[in-house]
C-alpha cells in the first residue's frame, strides 16, 4: 500500500479519491503501435503503393475467371446423361428444390410456362433447347441461368426430368404459351 | 477552504428517482421487443401477420427503446445524481429538470407510436421523423442548459473526470443529431434527407457509430468513474491515465464511422481513415477499462462477496471485450467476413447487454436504497440476477458469433471451378436458424434476470416507509482565488467553458475532414454514368420499402469482393444510389442483397413472393406482407414528393412534377395488366401498394444499364 500513498492525488470528489499511477507500459505500447501502424497503413494505401479496392476486386475476379475456364475442361457428354434412365429421378429431386416454385410441382406451369404440353416458348422442346434455357436462362422473362449453380451433370438430369413430363396432363395446367410443336 | 460561510441547500433527488423509474419501465419494454424480434427470426409466424410488429418495424422500435429509452433514462438518472454531488450544487433549474424528464418521455412515446405505424426515415437509430427530431433537439438543449448552468454555479473548483465525459456527451450528441437529421418535410410525418446516396451513408454512419460512442460509451464511462469507486469504496487507479484516455477517445472516436462501409462504393480514402482510426481506438478504450478494473486492486475479494461489484466488473470486462472486438472487426479483411452477418449483432449486444445493461443494473442497485433511504431487499436475488443475466449474455453472444462466422464463410465459399458452393442464399439462412433459437433463449434468460431485479427493487421501495426527502448538504461557495502553480490540465478542470470548447474542437476535426469533401457528391460521380431518377411509381414503391423497413434485412450494396460479384452481379457504384434519399445500403443481410434485383424475376414472382415468400423461396424466413394487397398507394402526394426531390437537386422537369400522379397511374396499369394477363384477379389492383413496390423492386440495378 505504500505504493498507493506515493501516487495518491490530493483530490477528493464527493469522497472519491484518485490515485495517480503511471500509465501501464503495455498500454502505452499498444497506443503508439496502433498510431504508427495507422499512419503507415494510410500512407501505403493512399499513395497508391498498395492496391485500391477496385484493383483488389479485379485481381480476385481474375482468379475466379481462371478457375471457371479450367472448369470447362470437365464438360460432360450431356446427351448420354440425359438418356440414362436414372437421370429422371435425380432430375426430379433437383426440380423439387429449384424449379417447382415457378413451373409448378407437376410441371403444370405457374409463374413460368407449362412444361407438360406441346407448346414451347424458346426453341422446340428438344433436349438441346431445354438444356440451353436451363444453362443460360431467359433474363427477360425472369428464368435464371443455372449454369453457375448446377453442375453439368445436374443440368442434364433436370433436362431428363423435364422431358419426362411431356404429355402428363397434370391438374390445373397453365394455358399454353409459345408455339405448338407437333411430335 | 475554511472561509467560515457555508451555503445550505439540498440536492434534487426526486428527478433522479423519476429517471430511475423510467429506466426500469423502458428497460422492460426494450427487452421484450428484443425477445419478440429474436423469436420472429427463429420462427417467422411470430409476427402474427400483423404489420405493426413485423420485424422491419419492430427492429427500429427495439433499438430505439434500448438506446434512447432504457440507456437514455439510465444516463440521465446517473448524471443528475452524480453531477450534483460532484459539483456540490443543486441542478441549475428544477423546472428545466422537469421539462427534460417529461419531454424525453414524450419523445419515447412518440417513437413508440410512430415506428410501429411505419413512419421512419430508415437511418439507423435516427429513424424518427422530423417533428420528433425537433422535439429531441429542444429537449437536449434544455438538458444542456441545465447541465452547464450547474457547472456554472458549482461549489467545487475542479471538475472530476466523470464530468468531462458528460460534457463530451452533451456536446457531441447535439452535433451528431442535428447534422444527421437535416431533412426536408414532405408531409407531417415524412421527410427526405438533404444527403443522398454515398453522402447519406457516410453522414449516417458517422452518426450511427458515434451514437454508440457518445450515447452508449462516453456517458457510461462517466458513470463508471463515479459509481465504480462509490460501490467498491476504492480509489480510482490513475488520474493521468484518465486524462490521456479521455482526450484520445474523444478525438479518435469521431473518425471511425466509415468502418461500417468497408468495400462499399464509399471512396477508398474514407474507408482507410475509418479503419485506421478504429484500430487507434483500442488503447484509449482500454484506458477506461484499466481505470475501472484496477480500482479494485487490493480488494478483489469484493468481487466474490458483493453482487454490485460483480455487475460492475462484468460490465467493464464486456466493455473491454467489445472495444477489442470493434477494432478487430474494422480491419478490412475481417470486415469482409463479418459485415452484414450476425457477428455484428453479437458484437453490439456484448456492449448493450453487458456494458450498458450491467453497469445500469449496478447503478440502480446502488441508487435505489440510497434514494429511498433503506437497504436493498435481497442481495441473494441480486446475485441470482447476475448469474442468470450473465448466462443470457453468453448464450446470446456465442450463438450470434457462431451464426455470423458460419454464414460469412458460406457466402464467400467458392469451389475450384469458380462457382459459389452455396449459391442458394436461403441455404445459408436455414443453416443458422437453430442458433436463432439459442439467441432467443439467451435473451429470455436476460429478461428473467431483469424480472428478479424488478421484484427486488419493488420490495426495496415498498419496505422504505419513511417519507423520502432530498439530501441536505452544506458547502462553501467557490471563491475567486486562483491557484497559480497548478498543472495545466488541473487548471483546465477549473474552466468549464474552455473545457467544453476544447471538447467540441476535438470532435469537430474528424467530422469536418471526413464529411466536408463528400458534400460535393458530384466530384465523385462520373458524368457519363449519371442515372435517371426514379419514376413517380418507383418512388412511391421505394417509400413503401422504407416504411416496411426492408433495409433491416436486405442490403442494396454489392461490395467489391469477388464472392459478392459472383453472387449478385457487378459491384455497386456511387452513381447507382446518387438519387437515393435516404440511402438504402443496409447493414445486415438476413435476406440477400437486392441491389440488382430488378428484372431478375417476373412481376408475378414478386406478387406471389410478398404474399407468401415460401411459395417462391422454400425455407425462407421472411414474413408475409398481406397488407400490401389491401392498402392503397397515395398517388396524389407524389407531386409533392417529386417537388421536394426536385428542390433537393433531383433533375425532374416541372411537367414531371405536375404530372406525377397521372404518370404513376399509367405505370401502375402496365404492371397490373401484366399481372392480370398471368391470371391475377384482384379488384382495383392498380392502386394497391404491392404494385408500387413491384415497380420499385423491378427498377433496382436497372438504372445504370443504358
Amino acid at each position: 500500500m505504500s505504493d498507493d500513498k506515493e501516487n495518491q492525488s490530493t483530490e477528493h470528489f464527493d469522497g472519491i479519491v484518485e490515485h495517480d499511477h503511471p500509465l501501464p507500459r503495455w498500454w502505452v505500447a499498444i497506443f503508439f503501435a496502433t498510431i504508427i501502424y495507422g499512419v503507415i497503413y494510410y500512407i501505403h494505401y493512399e499513395s497508391h503503393s498498395g492496391p485500391t479496392t477496385d484493383q483488389e476486386l479485379a485481381a480476385g475476379m481474375q482468379e475466379i475467371y481462371q478457375a471457371q475456364k479450367s472448369g470447362v475442361a470437365e464438360t460432360i457428354d450431356y446427351d448420354q446423361v440425359i438418356k440414362k434412365p436414372e437421370s429422371i429421378q435425380a432430375g426430379a429431386k433437383i426440380y423439387s428444390e429449384k424449379c417447382f416454385m415457378c413451373h409448378g410441382d407437376k410441371g403444370q406451369g405457374l409463374i413460368g410456362p407449362n412444361l407438360t404440353d406441346n407448346h414451347w416458348v424458346h426453341g422446340k422442346g428438344t433436349s438441346q433447347d431445354i438444356l440451353a434455357v436451363v444453362q443460360t436462362g431467359v433474363a427477360a422473362k425472369g428464368m435464371p441461368a443455372w449454369e453457375s449453380v448446377l453442375k453439368p451433370e445436374e443440368q442434364a438430369q433436370v433436362v431428363a426430368f423435364v422431358l419426362s413430363l411431356k404429355g402428363t396432363n397434370p391438374k390445373n395446367p397453365k394455358a399454353p404459351e409459345g408455339v405448338e410443336v407437333s411430335n | 477552504m475554511t472561509e467560515g460561510k457555508l451555503d445550505h441547500f439540498a440536492y434534487d433527488d426526486k428527478i433522479v428517482r423519476n429517471f430511475l423509474m423510467a429506466t426500469m419501465i423502458w428497460a422492460g419494454a426494450a427487452f421484450l421487443f428484443g425477445l419478440l424480434a429474436a423469436l420472429e427470426l427463429a420462427h417467422w409466424p411470430f409476427n402474427l401477420n400483423t404489420e405493426f410488429i413485423t420485424f422491419g418495424r419492430l427492429r427500429p422500435l427495439h433499438t430505439n427503446a434500448a438506446i434512447f429509452a432504457f440507456a437514455g433514462n439510465a444516463i440521465f438518472a446517473g448524471i443528475y445524481y452524480s453531477t450534483q454531488r460532484l459539483l456540490k450544487a443543486r441542478m441549475f433549474s428544477d423546472a428545466l429538470s422537469q421539462i427534460h424528464f417529461w419531454g424525453w418521455q414524450l419523445v419515447i412515446i412518440c417513437a413508440a407510436i410512430t415506428l410501429p405505424l411505419g413512419y421512419s426515415q430508415s437511418k439507423e437509430y435516427a429513424e424518427l421523423e422530423w417533428p420528433i427530431d425537433l422535439l429531441i433537439t429542444l429537449i437536449w438543449v434544455v438538458f444542456a442548459i441545465n447541465f452547464f448552468g450547474t457547472i456554472k454555479k458549482r461549489r467545487e473548483q475542479h471538475m472530476y473526470v466523470a464530468i468531462w465525459f458528460y460534457i463530451a456527451t452533451i456536446i457531441t450528441v447535439a452535433v451528431l443529431h442535428i447534422i444527421n437529421s437535416i431533412e426536408l418535410p414532405v408531409s407531417f410525418l415524412q421527410s427526405y434527407p438533404v444527403y443522398a446516396g454515398m453522402q447519406d451513408a457516410l453522414v449516417q454512419w458517422w452518426y450511427g457509430h458515434n451514437a454508440v460512442a457518445f450515447f452508449l460509451t462516453t456517458p457510461f464511462l462517466g458513470l463508471m468513474y463515479y459509481y465504480m469507486p462509490k460501490i467498491a469504496n476504492r480509489p480510482i487507479y490513475s488520474y493521468r491515465l484518465s486524462i490521456i484516455h479521455f482526450w484520445s477517445l474523444v478525438f479518435i472516436y469521431i473518425w471511425a464511422g466509415p468502418h461500417h462501409l468497408l468495400y462499399t462504393a464509399l471512396p477508398d480514402w474514407a474507408q482507410t481513415l475509418g479503419m485506421v482510426f478504429s484500430l487507434m481506438l483500442w488503447a484509449p478504450s482500454w484506458g477506461g477499462m484499466i481505470n475501472g478494473l484496477l480500482t479494485l486492486r487490493g480488494a478483489w475479494h469484493l468481487l466474490r462477496e458483493d453482487p454490485l461489484v460483480k455487475f460492475m466488473v462484468a460490465a467493464i470486462t464486456f466493455y473491454g471485450m467489445a472495444t477489442f472486438e470493434g477494432p478487430l472487426l474494422s480491419i478490412k479483411s475481417v470486415s469482409s467476413l463479418g459485415h452484414y452477418t450476425d457477428w455484428i449483432i453479437g458484437h453490439v449486444h456484448i456492449g448493450a447487454l453487458g456494458w450498458n445493461g450491467f453497469l445500469t443494473f449496478a447503478m440502480i442497485y446502488y441508487l435505489v436504497p440510497k434514494l429511498w433511504n433503506t437497504k436493498l431487499y435481497s442481495l441473494r436475488l441480486a446475485t441470482a440476477h447476475f448469474w442468470i443475466g450473465l448466462l443470457g449474455i453468453l448464450l446470446y453472444y456465442i450463438s450470434m458469433v457462431t451464426a455470423g462466422i458460419t454464414q460469412g464463410l458460406m457466402w464467400r465459399a467458392v469451389d475450384g471451378s469458380g462457382r459459389l458452393v452455396y449459391p442458394d442464399f436461403v441455404e445459408t439462412v436455414t443453416k443458422i436458424v437453430p442458433l436463432y433459437w439459442v439467441r432467443a433463449f439467451g435473451g429470455l434468460f436476460y429478461i428473467i434476470g431483469f424480472a428478479l431485479m424488478a421484484y427486488n427493487i419493488y420490495r426495496t421501495i415498498k419496505q422504505a416507509n419513511t417519507k423520502v426527502v432530498d439530501t441536505k448538504v452544506s458547502a462553501a461557495p467557490l471563491t475567486n482565488h486562483k491557484v497559480e502553480d497548478e498543472e495545466p490540465h488541473k487548471k483546465l478542470e477549473g474552466m468549464g467553458l474552455t473545457f467544453s470548447v476544447l471538447s467540441f474542437i476535438a470532435i469537430a476535426v474528424g467530422s469536418i475532414i471526413e464529411i466536408v469533401p463528400t458534400l460535393s457528391l458530384h466530384k465523385y460521380v462520373e458524368p457519363s454514368k449519371i442515372i435517371d431518377p426514379y419514376t413517380p411509381l418507383q418512388l412511391a414503391g421505394r417509400d413503401i420499402y422504407v416504411k416496411e423497413g426492408c433495409y433491416v434485412c436486405h442490403s442494396q450494396m454489392i461490395r467489391k469482393l469477388p464472392s459478392e460479384v459472383l453472387r449478385y452481379g457487378p459491384a455497386s457504384t456511387i452513381e447507382e444510389s446518387m438519387w437515393d434519399r435516404p440511402f438504402q445500403w443496409g447493414s445486415k443481410r438476413t435476406g440477400p442483397d437486392l441491389a440488382r434485383l430488378g428484372g431478375k424475376y417476373p412481376s408475378l414472382w414478386h406478387f406471389k413472393h410478398m404474399m407468401d415468400p415460401r411459395s417462391t423461396s422454400p425455407g425462407s424466413i421472411m414474413p408475409n406482407y398481406p397488407w400490401l394487397y389491401s392498402k392503397k398507394t397515395d398517388f396524389l402526394i407524389l407531386r409533392k414528393k417529386l417537388s421536394v426531390m426536385k428542390g433537393l437537386g433531383v433533375p425532374y422537369s416541372d411537367e414531371e412534377v405536375s404530372q406525377a400522379d397521372l404518370n404513376a397511374i399509367k405505370e401502375a396499369k402496365i404492371i397490373a395488366d401484366d399481372l392480370r394477363s398471368q391470371g391475377i384477379e384482384m379488384e382495383k389492383l392498380d392502386e394497391k401498394e404491392i404494385v408500387a413496390l413491384i415497380s420499385y423492386l423491378q427498377a433496382l440495378g436497372q438504372k445504370g444499364k443504358k
